[in-house]
């Protein structure tokens, strides 16, 4: 019995927090916390444990374990306001699994979930843990990257858009497919004070063109100012026929 | 009760190239909108080398600097100049605010603002080149008016303008001036060299293509160096030459092409 909560402490933090410790528990165990009454907290500190894993648990994406768009939406907002006061470069890289309604149609549910379990997994593999990954959408994830050296970005991108394409995936039945993903990279502007859905809305965009280029490849802003070209400087001085 | 506030038009004017006459004609197109009547100011954008206070002969004590520093209040550092219009100076030889800086990448937006609530007119007389500084008072306007000038570096620069605003600020819409021209056929050479490349090397398939539109010119006149020297206004000391009437045709035809509230980003 003294392993377990009271009822005193479940009736006081039911009329304090509005918090069902029991579901609060078992929504815990489900997600795979170790079971903190079962590691003989009691009273105050069940408590902090409990809220404390509840906290994580509403930032998380159920299924992949990485953030959820809630949870991303904060993080981006924070960091851009980092970003533009400590002046370091902020990039914002959006995926999105190729043909995924397919491997749902063809391999069922269960295999796209492991598909995006995989995927959330080799691309945290390749981030830093500075970095913040996210479920963006059903078969979106999104990754915010502080302070990284804009030159080295696409790099980054390709090698994101490798880990997942250059290796095949087990599903539960034990078939192995191939998946690749197509990348939208976006980074903050020196210039610029960005809101978050400016930025969000200019990576969506190279998604987007990743996607009708073809899928299961990367597209970048252009990371330098675009200089005049020689064809362009003739063309501004050649008279045509007409003028 | 209260009266529907108004909202400026914000006008970034640049050119990419420096010496090309830009502070001055922002200075009398200002003037001869202010003569009609408008509330105009004139927002110093060249914050490292700023010089509207030399050609208009205002002589604040405060600048945009102290402003922005929050060393005093934005109502200190505008100084009434000719014509009824109103000036925004900057420091010259700021060193500081040649380059971006965190307290004026996040005080000017909130200054422009509260500005737009007073004036019909904000017009940002940026710095020449593609600096930091200068792509970010331009993100601020809602429209972008170069000044160029039949040289070919001055139509290399405005085109550089043009290009790097509409590739990393997705601006579609741009208005051209062209200054110190001969004569209007060489002023609608430039005109049409530009909208031609652009045409041909901006366009990128499915988007909204980049509209230059052509505003106008103002002639190479003699009475616009005698002005400077002067420090008044060429509308002021001889509103007759050829240079102060065109600059009023051109004021006639910014208040009566639409405005495109459009911002490259917002805050």
């Amino acid at each position: 019995m003294s392993a377990t909560p009271t009822q005193s402490d479940e009736a006081h933090l039911t009329g304090v927090l509005g918090v069902d410790l029991t579901e609060a528990l078992r929504l815990a165990r489900q997600a795979g916390y170790p079971d903190p009454v079962a590691q003989g907290l009691k009273g105050q500190a069940l408590v902090e444990r409990v809220l404390s894993i509840l906290c994580e648990l509403s930032s998380q994406d159920g299924l992949t374990g990485v953030a959820n768009a809630r949870h991303f939406r904060a993080t981006l907002d924070r960091e851009l306001d980092r970003a533009g006061r400590t002046q370091e470069p902020l990039a914002l890289i959006l995926t999105d699994i190729d043909h995924f309604k397919t491997i749902n149609d063809t391999y069922g549910h269960p295999a796209g979930d492991q598909v995006l379990r995989v995927i959330a997994r080799r691309l945290k593999d390749n981030l830093r843990p500075m970095d913040t990954i996210a479920r963006y959408g059903g078969e979106e994830f999104a990754m915010i990257l502080p302070n990284s050296a804009v030159i080295s970005l696409p790099r980054v991108a390709e090698r994101l858009r490798q880990c997942i394409a250059n290796e095949p995936m087990t599903l539960p039945d034990r078939t192995t497919i191939q998946v690749t993903a197509s990348l939208g990279l976006a980074s903050s502007l020196p210039w610029a004070v960005l809101s978050a859905s400016a930025l969000v809305e200019r990576a969506d965009r190279h998604l987007y063109l990743a996607k009708s280029q073809g899928r299961n490849r990367v597209s970048c802003e252009p990371q330098t100012v675009p200089a005049v070209s020689t064809a362009e400087r003739t063309a501004l001085f050649q008279r045509s026929p007409t003028s | 009760m209260s009266v529907a506030p108004t909202h400026a038009r914000t006008m970034a004017i640049t050119s990419g190239k420096g010496g090309v006459g830009k502070t001055c004609l922002t200075a009398n197109l200002a003037w001869a909108l202010a003569r009609t009547g408008r509330r105009v100011l004139i927002i110093d954008a060249d914050l490292g080398l700023a010089n509207l206070d030399i050609v208009l002969n205002v002589s604040p004590t405060v600048t945009l600097h102290e402003v922005i520093s929050g060393a005093c209040a934005l109502d200190d550092a505008i100084v009434p100049g000719p014509g009824g219009l109103h000036v925004l100076a900057a420091a010259s030889g700021a060193a500081d605010y040649a380059r971006m800086t965190t307290d004026l990448r996040e005080r000017l937006p909130e200054l422009v603002q509260t500005l737009e609530g007073r004036y019909d007119y904000l017009l940002f007389d940026t710095g020449a080149g593609l600096s930091d500084v200068v792509l970010y008072t331009a993100s601020l306007a809602q429209e972008v008016i170069i000044v160029a000038t039949p040289e070919p570096t001055s139509m290399t620069d405005a085109y550089a303008t043009i290009k790097v605003m509409a590739t990393t600020q997705q601006r579609r819409r741009f208005s051209l001036i062209v200054n110190q021209a001969p004569d209007e056929p060489q002023a609608l050479f430039v005109s049409n060299q530009l909208q031609s490349v652009i045409a041909r090397f901006l366009s990128d398939g499915g988007r909204a293509p980049i509209e230059l539109s052509y505003l106008g010119f103002v002639p190479d006149d003699p009475a616009m160096p005698r002005a400077i020297c002067r420090r008044t206004p060429v509308m002021e000391t001889a509103p007759a030459s050829p240079a102060a009437r065109a600059i009023q045709a051109l004021a006639q035809s910014l208040e009566t092409a639409e405005a495109t509230p459009t911002k490259a980003f917002s805050a």
